[in-house]
């Protein structure tokens, strides 16, 4: 009989008919043998309606983008992921599901967010245009960064989904709160400040000096009452990465806090955001909505956390991603 | 995509609704890493 080389994804979509699996199962195999399976091509770029999840796109994000653009996008640590599973309960009725929550008086689809990104148009020409219609398409509520490459009025034109608008704690402080203010009078229901934003990359590279040159705000919780003064939206504090600190945040009257680490993008060994998220979750005891970003990259790494106590969780590196792969018009992987 | 994987994993689960969520669905691992 002839034998047929499938490789990994032929065999995955075959045994998705009947017909198929049939084909593989009739195969006259020994008992000491497995069907063979030819590996994917190393450097084989998979039509984009081959892949079936985040993490297949990141891996051809891998073989297409070079290196270093590719490291802007990649995901970091999930190892804490694998360390849960879940227990599978058949026997009760889940046919009209509905993953709605209510968040600050808004209704949303699913628990899932696009995340700021910064400078979108890096990606691709539609930047945060693109992101902002495939989140709508996609009923995603999406926040936009302070660093936007696109005005966050022009943003808030073409949204159609609910906008909330996040700043770093950098710069003057007067400067700040005229873009927080800016950003609510252009339409974004919520403000979420990025607290003790991390050197960037680039300034790691230029050197102590320039480190040392860059204008952030003595970070206190005076900074934190101060700019939130007189905002009538919801305020959030983005970057809350332990217990007392979340603690603090909800005594001060922060009405949410958002478990972050910033992408990974601090010193190598902190612990990653989903880690921390059992302690905060504990610490917070539902007095605030809290959410969370962090290489999540699968509907089971949100489900994990919205299990730990989550509200929601922030998309962000993905979404870059599909904007440095797409060719056209914004891809969603909402 | 990411919407289906948690309906999915939420229909696995035994819950139906988002608010029904809470950490009796998983089960953390400590020893693993």
């Amino acid at each position: 009989m002839k034998k047929t080389a499938w490789t990994r994804r032929q065999a995955l979509a075959g045994l998705g008919s009947l017909s198929e699996a049939t084909r593989l199962i009739s195969a006259p195999l020994t008992s000491d043998q497995t069907p063979a399976l030819t590996p994917e091509p190393p450097g084989r770029i998979a039509p984009r309606n081959e892949l079936v999840n985040v993490l297949e796109f990141e891996s051809m994000a891998e073989r297409t983008l070079a290196p270093p653009v590719y490291a802007t996008i990649a995901g970091t640590d999930r190892s804490f992921f694998e360390r849960i599973t879940f227990r599978p309960r058949m026997m009760a009725p889940t046919v009209h599901m509905d993953l709605r929550l209510q968040l600050f008086g808004e209704k949303m689809f699913a628990p899932i967010m696009a995340g700021p990104l910064a400078k979108l148009q890096n990606c691709h020409p539609d930047g945060e245009i693109g992101v902002v219609q495939a989140a709508s398409a996609a009923k995603a509520w999406t926040v936009v960064s302070g660093e936007s490459s696109v005005p966050v009025e022009k943003i808030a034109e073409q949204s159609k989904t609910v906008l909330w608008y996040q700043v770093f704690l950098e710069g003057e402080p007067s400067a700040l709160r005229a873009k927080i203010d800016r950003a609510v009078r252009a339409g974004c229901k919520a403000v979420c400040v990025t607290a003790g934003a991390p050197f960037r990359n680039a300034e790691a590279k230029a050197g102590p000096a320039k480190l040392a040159a860059t204008p952030r705000l003595a970070l206190n919780w005076d900074v934190i009452d101060q700019l939130r003064k007189g905002i009538d939206v919801p305020f959030l504090i983005k970057g809350i990465m332990t217990p007392d600190e979340a603690e603090t945040a909800v005594k001060r009257g922060v009405q949410g806090v958002v478990v972050s680490s910033y992408g990974g993008l601090l010193s190598p060994g902190m612990a990653s955001s989903m880690e921390m998220l059992p302690s905060i979750a504990d610490a917070v005891a539902g007095r605030v909505p809290i959410l969370i970003d962090g290489s999540f990259r699968r509907g089971s790494d949100i489900f994990k956390a919205i299990a730990f106590g989550a509200a929601a969780v922030m998309i962000g590196r993905p979404i870059a991603g599909d904007l440095r792969l797409m060719a056209r018009k914004a891809y969603n992987r909402f | 995509m990411l919407q289906t994987e948690v309906a999915r994993d939420m229909a696995h689960t035994g819950k139906a609704t988002l608010r029904d969520i809470d950490h009796t669905v998983v089960k953390l691992h400590e020893e693993l890493k």
